[in-house]
């Protein structure tokens, strides 16, 4: 499990427990002590964090900060399941990502159950079609448009 | 625009080794999800860098994103020397990969790679545990909806939805 994952599910947990959506950085730290501290910081100060200075390229949008050792989980990620263990976390068999099982719930299956009718060949047509398509649209949008003569 | 059914052809014709992976991979899963590249993993041996030379060669490939008049040299030796290739072609993007993170390189991915038929070629891609598995190793926030995704079409699948 990533470190955002855990960070996550460590935020969330401290805030379910407690009632409310925020935290400070040092109780994360302190629910994660077998990562390395600095790197549970960077994560919450600024990989994860919407209002933070964008130094990594990799970011997820998990925190706001709300001033100086205080952040809240944002309204997007506070629905997401965390297994409640009494240590906090419990390394096991595979646990799903609670970020991909939340973006799981938008998915539309009438598509993808439609793709899956398709055969190898057809999908790739659907994806050159879908991909000419964009192509279109971006060159009238970039076309100006001719004033009609009054 | 990329030409997909162009590039693969190419590829083909010139017996390059290589697997699909990426966006037109989970495209042929069954994702719904727009790509603009083809990524492809391709076998490092020298037999195979000389087929990726004269397959591409006639195309332009260059380093897609950099200023232009770059002293790029589309070779066996450029290839042997580097690992990933992000080029852009006069038939599209091509992303060209050594390996990839969370999956290791072509052998080590060929056993876990389908085989198909399109357009009267047959072309190999990553299956899709493996794809998802590699996808999660990315990490990339775009590559967590491309997982959510692949994990409905796996399920949507099992229960037989193909």
């Amino acid at each position: 499990m990533s470190i955002r994952q855990r960070v996550l599910e460590a935020a969330l947990r401290i805030c379910r427990r407690r009632g409310g959506w925020t935290f400070g950085p040092g109780e994360i730290v302190a629910a994660l002590p077998d990562l390395n501290a600095g790197s549970v910081r960077t994560h919450v100060m600024s990989r994860c964090c919407v209002n933070a200075p964008a130094h990594h390229v990799h970011r997820w949008p998990f925190f706001r900060r709300i001033r100086r050792g205080k952040y809240e989980i944002l309204p997007a990620w506070r629905g997401v399941e965390v297994r409640e263990t009494a240590a906090g976390y419990a390394p096991g068999p595979e646990r799903p990502d609670p970020v991909i099982a939340a973006y799981e719930k938008d998915i539309d299956r009438t598509l993808i159950l439609r793709r899956l009718r398709l055969s190898f060949e057809e999908r790739l047509l659907a994806l050159e079609s879908w991909m000419k398509d964009i192509e279109e649209l971006k060159g009238s949008a970039r076309r100006p448009r001719r004033r009609t003569a009054k | 625009m990329m030409e997909l059914r162009r590039l693969l052809r190419l590829l083909a014709r010139h017996r390059v080794q290589f697997i699909i992976v990426g966006g037109v991979a989970a495209s042929l899963h069954a994702s719904a999800r727009s790509t603009q590249d083809l990524d492809v993993l391709y076998a490092r041996s020298a037999e195979n860098h000389r087929r990726l030379v004269a397959a591409l060669r006639g195309h332009r490939p260059y380093l897609r994103g950099a200023p232009p008049g770059l002293p790029f040299s589309w070779d066996a030796e450029t290839i042997r020397r580097g690992l990933n290739f992000i080029l852009e072609t006069d038939l599209g993007d091509l992303d060209l990969l050594g390996e990839i993170a969370g999956g290791g390189g072509y052998d080590d991915l060929r056993t876990h790679s389908i085989e198909f038929e399109a357009f009267g070629l047959r072309l190999l891609c990553l299956d899709l545990d493996t794809l998802i598995r590699v996808k999660q190793a990315a990490g990339r926030v775009r590559d967590l909806e491309a997982v959510a995704e692949l994990r409905v079409i796996r399920q949507e699948s099992d229960r037989g939805g193909s």
